[in-house]
């Protein structure tokens, strides 16, 4: 396994577990915007 | 490419398709003001922004892009190509965010407005509604559709951009974000997926060093180095990108609009490098026999990656690449809309427009932008021509006065705008038509060049050095108007009524 390798799965692990955290946090965000106005 | 792809990637493309119409109904409000159409209100968090702006300047033109360039030229495609662009969103990040967001601006010709008055703003106005038509991601979109399901491009391209259209008409601003975070988070972990098992599949770098050309090892490869320095010149456009203003005016705070461009940044970069070793990966694919060698550069990436997936993920892969073009055909579209709209009717026209008729002006703007985009798309044999002149006409025409508004503390004349903004245009206007009549178009690299000596010296220009000529032009045109032209007198902007 050579740098380019280690490099590329460093990469893929931190653009996959973006993806998936701007995901979670936009979700998040959304339901208690909506959980707020229905309260109001 | 069909026999990549099985019935239940073509059912996950249509639930993905689905989803984004159900969206633009979701987001649709009846009585929206100006402001939440198009900004959103003003109240974008950082996991939005990010989301939109890392989705919508990644169109496929930059996929593909990057993907051929890496397959044709090796590294070159991040270190010389890649790197230059993500140096100019740190500047943005630290120098412009703050000054942008502060100033309440809702368009970028409005900078140029406040500074220098409607003349110029309308000529800045033009330039960025081309830039912003939607024209290379349409064209890339029949392309996809080509070949992912076989329909002819100008029908894919008016189905698949179709449905972009819908849901920007439905619900602005705050649509095309919902949609934007749920395609970035696709493209995101698609290509995170897909590239990795990509370049195991072809046995690593070890094999992959072993079946492309030394010279794609190289950091700023073979490319001659003037090209080279054309192309990360092509990279000054990101400064003055109207679609990335228009996310910094819709941020909540200057700080929010910073740390949005400081994590997207990051994320650019290990897209980037992805999308290059992917690239790479296709070209040892192709030369070790994995895939078939009559491979076109361009769909290599695509086709590779398919390859590599297991059935399902190649269906949500697919649906990412998709979500790549139609994140950046809403995004520009409704940016090329307000400008037809707040930076063209507005001012021109109806000086006095209600929310209400500016909405209204926005929507008929983006469908115009839109059409103009799908036609213009199909005119040209090569989309990558097309979008240099179109980069290099915005930075060649509002460059100069955009970043002397904001940086510049002396005295500024509506002379010094306007000069600036016209000799920009008309240079590069006369550029591109004098080098189509006295250069010699060559195949390979497909461009026009001009070739003379002087004395022992041969030299060459190349159509991509049109910033050389054009944006000391502009500068010039800029100094010339601030010695002759009169200070331009400021009235309150719209944006700072409200």
């Amino acid at each position: 396994m050579t740098g380019w390798d280690i490099f590329t799965i460093f990469c893929a692990i931190f653009l996959g577990s973006s993806g998936f955290i701007l995901l979670y946090v936009f979700l998040r965000d959304a339901y208690r915007d909506r959980v707020e106005k229905i309260k109001r | 490419m069909g026999n990549y792809v099985a019935n239940i990637d073509y059912l996950i493309i249509f639930l993905y398709l689905v989803m984004l119409v159900s969206i633009g109904i979701y987001s649709y409000q009846k009585d929206s003001s100006y402001e939440d159409f198009i900004l959103a209100g003003r109240g974008m968090t950082t996991p939005m922004l990010i989301s939109t702006m890392v989705s919508t300047y990644y169109g496929l033109d930059i996929l593909f892009g990057s993907s051929e360039m890496a397959f044709n030229d090796g590294l070159m495609a991040f270190f010389g190509y890649a790197l230059s662009t993500l140096v100019f969103y740190l500047f943005i990040a630290f120098y412009m965010a703050d000054k942008l967001r502060s100033a309440n601006f809702i368009s970028l010709p409005e900078i140029l407005e406040k500074a220098y008055g409607r003349k110029t703003s309308s000529i800045g106005a033009i330039s960025s509604m081309v830039y912003c038509l939607p024209t290379t991601s349409l064209f890339a979109l029949g392309r996809v559709s080509e070949f992912v399901f076989g329909v002819d491009a100008h029908y894919g391209a008016f189905i698949l951009g179709g449905i972009a259209l819908a849901y920007t008409l439905l619900g602005g601003l705050k649509a095309v974000a919902i949609t934007d975070t749920i395609q970035f988070s696709l493209m995101c972990i698609t290509v995170a997926v897909g590239v990795p098992l990509l370049v195991h599949e072809v046995g690593g770098f070890v094999a992959i060093q072993e079946n492309v050309p030394a010279g794609h090892f190289k950091l700023f490869g073979t490319v001659p180095p003037w090209l080279l320095i054309a192309y990360a010149s092509s990279s000054l456009a990101v400064l003055i990108d109207p679609s990335l203003y228009q996310r910094i005016f819709a941020a909540r705070s200057a700080r929010q609009a910073r740390n949005a461009i400081l994590t997207s940044t990051v994320i650019w970069t290990t897209f980037d490098w992805l999308v290059v070793a992917g690239g790479m990966a296709a070209l040892a694919a192709v030369t070790s026999g994995i895939l078939s060698s009559d491979v076109h550069p361009n769909d290599a990436f695509l086709i590779a990656v398919t390859y590599a997936l297991p059935i399902g993920l190649s269906g949500i892969f697919l649906a990412g690449v998709l979500a790549t073009a139609m994140s950046t055909i809403d995004g520009y579209t409704l940016v090329a809309g307000s400008n037809i709209s707040y930076d063209m009717y507005r001012p021109l026209i109806k000086p006095d427009a209600t929310d209400a008729q500016l909405v209204k002006a926005t929507k008929i703007g983006i469908v115009i932008a839109w059409t103009l985009g799908y036609v213009v798309a199909f005119q040209f044999d090569r989309i990558m021509a097309l979008l240099i002149f179109v980069t290099t006409v915005i930075t060649s025409t509002v460059f100069v006065p955009v970043l002397m508004a904001l940086f510049y503390q002396g005295r500024k004349t509506a002379l010094a705008g306007l000069l600036s903004c016209g000799a920009g245009l008309a240079s590069v206007l006369t550029f591109y038509i004098g080098m189509s009549q006295i250069g010699d178009y060559n195949e390979v690299w497909g461009t026009y060049i001009f070739s003379f000596s002087i004395g022992d010296y041969a030299f060459s220009i190349w159509q991509e050095y049109a910033l050389f000529f054009c944006l000391p032009i502009s500068l010039l045109g800029f100094f010339i108007g601030n010695i002759f032209g009169n200070k331009v007198e400021e009235a309150p902007l719209k944006s700072e009524a409200s």
